[in-house]
């Protein structure tokens, strides 16, 4: 053992020996550290480097989990707001839409609620007389719905007009009504039945009137006047469509009560649904073609008595007497037409209406007294026996013009109307001139969102007899 | 594939086998052989093109889109589309082919009164369309009478639709 160590030192003495042998495996043992240090070291690094990229990615995959949290709690708030008004089943997702978007296939029943409101500012500007200008909110209203199931549904419309009941100053009160209130029962597209308050099907605005969907601050004239919108009786009848181009419409609905009926029209025969009588009933149907996406023809009819069997006990200081309301033979129609093209509009309307009895009517709703009737009529004031009323309206939209693309709407248009309510008078009466009327309306629509509207318009009211205040109308209107 | 993640995040892709989709899928896809499915989180980015592109505000970053297949080859893309129309929604599914065009409208639902629904012929007149058409209601697509709010809705849906797939199947700026 010692000769070999003899050799590796070179034959130097013992002690020295050992100390070169403790020096070498020292730095034998010094090395060895060394290089597995700088082996750690390396690893060491190695794996901090690899650290690092780890780091980086774990960071983007958390900013992208953040997101993506970020992301579906919106979701989620938006589900919850939802569901704040439909009632609706448990959410899951169908399809692969979000909870929110798949409540839509679990929807059986729920509250739909919509609206519409719309005021104006009117200033007279020529032949004002005793008129003044307004401001009114005209109406505010509130559409709720309620889906029982898929085949039942009820639809409603409640009314406030004037902002408030009560009286003031300014003016008397308004009114809140309810302008429709029906069941439908959903039976096959051609055939539906409906049953409630329905608004008699006529004309363009009696069924559709949000102020977003007709031109002019005022509905048009003649669909106030001749058709009395909204006309809404009580009733009940079938709709559908058929052959995907026609819709029909047929109801019974109790009839006018002719007490109603002036000089001006039918509009206060109205019953409204509020314990209407219903000893005379009467029919209406209408009949809408559209035999391209473009055009609507239709036309509608109404026909029933309006006396209602009433007879009316008058008493005063010249003593009492009963008055027999004649049954009063009503008859309405009109014939109407849309086209619509690439930002055209055309519209027009004629309707008629014939009122049977209309001497013994407007003898009975004579001033009381000497003359015998009921006082609902001013003296020497007669109902008409033959309506008119027509009108045609043009419109077109320039937004496309300058800002194309926009949804945005500007529509410049233009409106004649005439209507006479006495266009035929029964005999032993003569015609008041100032029911025979005409007027020119120039105005114009913007929309800066679908639901809401900006209108201005200039009315040129002019009658046969008698002066009509032009108007300067500023309107605002909304729909949801 | 970081920068992938931060483009879009497909956070389910499946293929599945067609008979056991819906039938709304079977009457877009008669002929597919399997019908995926790819649902897109949207990144900002995404959203303000798709907005600009649609012209119209997107109300939720999911987007799912079906692909029907049949021998490898894509027979079209299906997105179903859900808005309200005044307070309840309507759902309809759009089919585009594989190039981009309306193939087909269909609507699954329509929980507002059925008088606000326009026809099955108003519908079709998206046929054919693509990104390219304005599809501006009273201009290119037809208006309904009483049912504004509801032509209105849908045009905008249908953009949407075209929308999505122009920058997310397409890559489109």
């Amino acid at each position: 053992m010692s000769s070999k160590l003899d050799l590796r030192a070179g034959g130097a003495p013992l002690v020295v020996r050992r100390l070169v042998v403790r020096r070498l495996v020292v730095r034998w043992l010094v090395v060895r550290w060394l290089v597995a240090a700088v082996a750690l070291l390396g690893c060491a690094g190695l794996a901090v480097a690899d650290d690092a990229d780890e780091a980086t990615a774990q960071e983007d995959r958390i900013a992208e989990l953040e997101r993506m949290v970020a992301v579906l709690a919106d979701e989620l708030e938006r589900t919850r707001r939802e569901l704040a008004v439909p009632e609706d089943e448990p959410l899951s997702s169908k399809f692969g839409l979000g909870p929110a978007a798949s409540k839509i296939y679990d929807l059986g029943r729920g509250l739909s609620i919509g609206g519409y409101g719309e005021g104006y500012y009117s200033n007279l500007v020529s032949d004002k007389g005793d008129g003044k200008n307004r401001a009114d909110l005209l109406r505010t209203v509130l559409y709720a719905g309620y889906k029982f199931t898929d085949s039942i549904l009820f639809n409603s419309e409640i009314e406030f007009e004037h902002a408030t009941t009560s009286s003031t100053e300014s003016s008397g009160g308004g009114s809140v009504s309810v302008e429709f209130a029906y069941l439908d029962f959903l039976l096959r597209d051609w055939a539906n039945i409906r049953a409630g308050l329905v608004l008699v099907p006529m004309g363009f605005i009696n069924e559709i009137h949000e102020p977003v969907s007709y031109f002019g601050v005022n509905r048009p004239e003649i669909e106030r006047q001749i058709i009395p919108s909204t006309w809404r009786e009580n009733g009940v009848g079938i709709h559908g469509t058929l052959y995907e181009q026609v819709d029909y419409q047929a109801f019974v609905i109790n009839g006018f009560n002719a007490e109603g009926f002036d000089s001006g029209g039918l509009r206060d025969g109205r019953q409204q649904g509020n314990r209407a009588l219903a000893e005379h009933l009467a029919f209406v149907g209408r009949l809408d073609w559209t035999p391209i996406n473009q055009l609507l023809v239709g036309g509608s009819v109404y026909h029933g008595n309006s006396g209602q069997n009433q007879d009316v006990r008058v008493s005063g200081a010249f003593g009492s007497y009963t008055v027999e309301i004649p049954d009063t033979s009503t008859t309405v129609w009109e014939v109407h037409a849309q086209y619509e093209d690439y930002g055209l509009h055309l519209r027009s309307l004629f309707t008629m209406a014939e009122i049977g009895d209309s001497g013994d009517l407007t003898a009975a709703l004579a001033p009381v007294g000497v003359s015998g009737g009921t006082g609902e009529l001013a003296a020497g004031e007669a109902i008409g026996g033959e309506m008119l009323g027509v009108y045609g309206e043009i419109a077109y939209d320039l937004m496309p013009l300058f800002f194309p693309g926009s949804e945005k709407t500007l529509e410049p248009f233009f409106r004649y109307s005439y209507y006479d309510t006495q266009r035929d008078m029964p005999s032993g009466f003569s015609a008041d001139k100032s029911n025979e009327i005409e007027i020119y309306t120039l105005g114009f629509s913007f929309q800066p969102i679908p639901q809401v509207v900006i209108k201005a318009d200039y009315r040129n009211r002019v009658a046969k007899s008698g002066g009509l205040p032009d108007e300067v109308n500023l309107g605002v209107g909304f729909v949801f | 594939m970081v920068s992938l993640l931060t483009v879009f995040v497909a956070v389910n892709a499946q293929g599945k086998v067609f008979s056991t989709q819906s039938e709304a899928l079977e009457l877009a896809f008669p002929d597919a052989e399997e019908v995926a499915s790819n649902t897109f989180v949207l990144d900002d980015d995404q959203v303000a093109r798709i907005e600009s592109l649609a012209k119209c505000e997107l109300d939720s970053k999911l987007v799912k889109i079906y692909t029907g297949m049949r021998g490898g080859k894509v027979l079209g893309y299906a997105l179903i589309d859900v808005h309200n129309v005044r307070t309840l929604p309507e759902a309809f599914m759009i089919v585009l082919s594989p190039t981009g065009e309306v193939r087909s409208l269909r609507v699954l639902a329509f929980h507002e009164p059925l008088e606000y629904k326009p026809t099955d012929r108003w519908y079709s007149q998206f046929n054919n369309r693509s990104i390219k058409a304005p599809l501006r209601l009273g201009g290119d697509v037809h208006g309904v009478v009483g049912a504004t709010l509801s032509a209105r809705a849908t045009t905008r849906g249908v953009r949407r639709a075209l929308a999505f797939y122009e920058i997310l199947l397409q890559g489109g700026n």
